[in-house]
């Protein structure tokens, strides 16, 4: 008997996990594939917005703002990359008042350090951007952060809470017993007091199982362009254009490996698994760019990738206990990563009105991340290669990611090339894993201890070898 | 620059450091250690040095330089073993991460972070292949899909196969010997695809790989999009000259759409001293035969070996 039963490992179980593991419950999350991180979460833009794009009286405007503030202290507790480099939407000489009615949108959310920028601001902050582009509200809040990381930062100190993770595992029907829940899986049945549906994309059929009804979810696509590293930075901001009804628009995204990435795009599509990228995605995203100012060169294009956004018709978030003991998070699109800290500590209100919470006496609040030595100064990397010399021994030439990261990501539960690529960038490089594949997999040959054609890119019957 | 100083004691001082063991990197240091010169440094990142050709056991090479047809592993043998009694000091599994100011090289390993200073540096880190088309045709991202160097990594050194029906897209020369590999070890070899006109790789390569084995080679046809979820499944082509699109299933994709010289150490390296740096091999251009790559280095190792003597 669990007192909470979380469904879907993605960045919004993951961080609702972490914010119930201080307290004294039985938790266990459910999530069907072999990773987290693996559903809607491991491709979006990566930003964390200020909240002012979200209409004001919103829910996700509210989350957004809150867990904007929160990412300050739980990237330092937690240690994943973030990085506060302010956003900027722009506009033409006759959309100044657009920028106004955001800026007033922004104040009733009662987000902070706004201001509404000029040409001659422009000129000098952000020198690529077209100078049709007459004014910009600058949001100094907005930020950066790896998705991945923050979701597996998120992981690995609720894992260190105690709370257990059963991944592989698919919630195949849900039913209510008197005063609890019956959760069936392919694997097994469990009873709990709570149930937290947060099953991104297939949350509306999670509930269906319980036989809630909810808002059925309508999949956005979103497209994005990866640029080479030689590009650098084409802006220090984030740049947005006047947001449209349904998208922020094709962005411009200084990213936390200071790279670039364009997009995203927004398409309503009806298959919950077309993540098929297309020709005429990549040239809108190119031809949107250059109404911003840079003319990008297709030769520095170094990957496309699309993510689909779980949208509703509601076009808010829907948080709500709908049963009693039943928590569903349905249509958590965009600024689902930025809300994803608060919406843990809203859960976790709903939840303390049913259970008394109290914080456990063994709790760790801190969690440190996989050493990365490409970033380190030549005496930490000397310490920590003579504490274990396989951080000595580099595997990814691209990105200088050496054997003893890529055992500590196996060690944290990496089981799949792409879930070692997310915890340590190895294969992310220009060679995209053209050197390094079979080094990694030899790693995991031998840590795993698993023959090489069992070894997959990312679980299911992705198999690298046969 | 001022270094650390668990820097400054590991420091010493070389006439001439080779960073990479491929057989550029191997024959530019065995010929400036034949004309005379010492202190010379090879660093090397695998455990073993000769580059690419220890994953190619095809014969083909050596025809020219040892006057007998060899394996790609065997030349690597042969020619190791004539650095055997110089004084060249090889460091094999060390990853050479900058050079710095003062031709300061800078590299990792085990032991950890050393930084050693040459009178003269070449750069020998061979080439790496084309992705970008891998990575930016439309469809999914499944697995299944590699550079023809990888597969024959897979294959030769770790005795594994990418798959079972195989489509190999461009016509390079390893995308060619795949070909015959993949065939020998039991695959189906469907087809290679070439958007241009003609063959991309060498003539000899067409003939004993492909004609031998009807594996049929499409000029003029073009990737259009790749089909599966999870693994490789199909592919969608064109006929660029009946303009016809056709459909074929397939669970791997390689690439074989050319190869770049691989020379990114030095952008990062301050300009002033980049001008000194000599590039050779692949990493200078990319060699067809690995004979020149070796007469190209061991006139650059006699060159240097002058130079410094002098
Ligand atoms: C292109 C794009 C760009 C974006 N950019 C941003 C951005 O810059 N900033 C921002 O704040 N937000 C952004 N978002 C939104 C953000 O990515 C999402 O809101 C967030 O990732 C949703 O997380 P989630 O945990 O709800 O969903 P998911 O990550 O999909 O997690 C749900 C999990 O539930 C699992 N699951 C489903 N059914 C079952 C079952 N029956 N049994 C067990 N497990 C199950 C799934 O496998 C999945 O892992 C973007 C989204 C997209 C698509
Ligand atoms: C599939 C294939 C088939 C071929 N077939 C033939 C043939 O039939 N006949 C023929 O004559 N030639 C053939 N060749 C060509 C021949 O192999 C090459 O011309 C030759 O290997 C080039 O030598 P190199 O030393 O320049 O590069 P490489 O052999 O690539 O060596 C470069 C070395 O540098 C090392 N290195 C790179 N970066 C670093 C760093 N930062 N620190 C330390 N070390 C580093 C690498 O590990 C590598 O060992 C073939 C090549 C390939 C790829």
């Amino acid at each position: 008997m669990k007192d909470i039963i979380i469904i879907g490992g993605g960045i919004i179980g993951t961080a609702i996990a972490q914010a119930l593991c201080k307290y004294e419950l039985d938790i266990l999350l459910i999530e069907k594939e072999c990773e987290c991180s693996f559903g809607v979460s491991k491709s979006n833009s990566g930003i964390i917005h200020t909240g002012f794009q979200s209409k004001y009286g919103s829910l996700s405007a509210t989350l957004a703002a809150r867990g904007n503030q929160l990412y300050t202290d739980l990237s330092i507790d937690l240690d994943f990359p973030f990085r506060r480099i302010g956003e900027l939407i722009v506009a033409h000489i006759d959309e100044k008042q657009q920028l106004e009615d955001l800026y007033k949108n922004g104040s009733l959310i009662g987000i902070s350090e706004m201001k509404i920028v000029d040409r001659e601001w422009l000129a000098i902050h952000e020198p690529n951007l077209s100078e049709t582009i007459s004014f910009a509200l600058l949001g100094s809040t907005a930020g950066i952060t790896n998705p991945y990381e923050a979701c597996y930062a998120f992981f690995e100190n609720a894992k260190a809470n105690n709370v257990q993770f059963n991944l592989s595992e698919t919630v195949e029907n849900i039913s209510q017993l008197n005063e609890r829940w019956e959760i069936r899986t392919n694997m097994s049945t469990y009873q709990t007091n709570f149930v937290i549906n947060c099953a991104g994309l297939f949350a509306d059929k999670v509930s269906q199982l319980a036989d809630i009804e909810c808002e059925t979810i309508f999949p956005r696509k979103g497209e994005e362009l990866l640029l080479d590293r030689h590009v650098g930075e084409l802006c220090k901001h984030i740049i947005f254009p006047l947001p449209k009804p349904n998208t922020k628009g094709i962005l411009i995204i200084p990213t936390i490996d200071h790279t670039t990435m364009i997009g995203p795009t927004a398409e309503v599509i009806d298959d919950k698994e077309d993540l098929r990228t297309t020709t005429a995605s990549k040239d809108h995203i190119i031809n949107s760019i250059k109404d911003l100012g840079p003319v990008i060169d297709p030769a520095t294009i170094i990957t496309a990738f699309s993510g689909l956004r779980p949208a509703t018709k509601l076009g808010d978030f829907y948080i709500n206990e709908d049963r009693k003991g039943f928590i569903n998070l349905i249509g958590i699109q965009s600024p689902g990563l930025t809300a994803a800290p608060a919406i843990g500590e809203f859960v976790t209100s709903i939840i303390s009105k049913n259970i008394k919470l109290t914080i456990k006496k063994t709790y760790i609040s801190k969690r440190k991340s996989i050493p990365k030595i490409r970033d380190m100064s030549v005496s930490a990397k000397n310490t920590l290669i003579k504490k274990d010399s396989d951080f000595g021994t580099i595997i990814c030439r691209c990105e200088e990611v050496t054997k003893g990261e890529i055992l500590e990501a196996i060690r944290r539960g990496a089981k799949t090339l792409d879930g070692i690529k997310f915890r340590t960038r190895c294969q992310m490089g220009r060679c995209h894993g053209s050197f390094c594949t079979m080094k990694i997999m030899d790693i995991m040959h031998e840590e795993l201890g698993i023959p090489y054609n069992e070894i997959t890119k990312r679980g299911h019957d992705s198999y690298v070898t046969i | 620059m001022k270094l650390p100083k668990e820097v400054m004691i590991a420091m010493s001082q070389y006439n001439l450091i080779i960073i990479g063991g491929g057989p550029a990197g191997m024959a530019t240091a065995y010929s400036a250690s034949q004309s005379g010169l010492n202190k010379i440094l090879l660093i090397e990142r695998l455990p073993k040095l000769g580059g690419i050709l220890n994953q190619c056991i095809h014969e083909g090479f050596g025809l020219h330089y040892f006057k007998k047809e060899l394996t790609g592993t065997e030349y690597s043998a042969k020619y190791s073993a004539l650095l055997e009694g110089t004084s060249i000091e090889i460091l094999t599994s060390s990853f050479v991460t900058g050079i710095s100011d003062n031709n300061n090289v800078t590299y990792i390993n085990s032991n950890g972070i050393s930084t050693v200073s040459g009178r003269k540096i070449v750069l020998a880190t061979g080439c790496r292949e084309r992705t970008r088309e891998m990575l930016t045709i439309p469809g999914t991202r499944p697995s299944g899909i590699y550079t023809a160097g990888l597969s024959q990594e897979m294959i030769n050194i770790y005795g594994q196969l990418p798959g079972k029906r195989v489509v190999i897209v461009g016509s390079g020369d390893i995308g060619l010997i795949m070909a015959r590999r993949l065939t020998l070890e039991g695959s189906a070899v469907i087809f290679l695809l070439e958007v241009r006109p003609t063959l991309a790789g060498l003539i000899r390569n067409k003939i004993q790989c492909l004609d031998d084995f009807n594996i049929p080679l499409l000029c003029n046809h073009e990737l259009l999009e790749v089909y599966g979820k999870n693994r490789v499944s199909g592919i969608r082509y064109r006929d660029n000259t009946s303009h016809q699109e056709h459909y074929i299933d397939c669970d791997t994709l390689l690439f074989s759409v050319g190869l770049i010289p691989e020379n990114d150490l030095l952008k990062a390296t301050p300009s002033s001293i980049c001008n000194g740096i000599r590039l050779i091999g692949n990493a200078e251009y990319v060699h067809g035969l690995v004979d020149e790559a070796t007469k190209e280095a061991e006139k650059l190792g006699k060159e240097i070996a002058k130079e410094l003597i002098l």
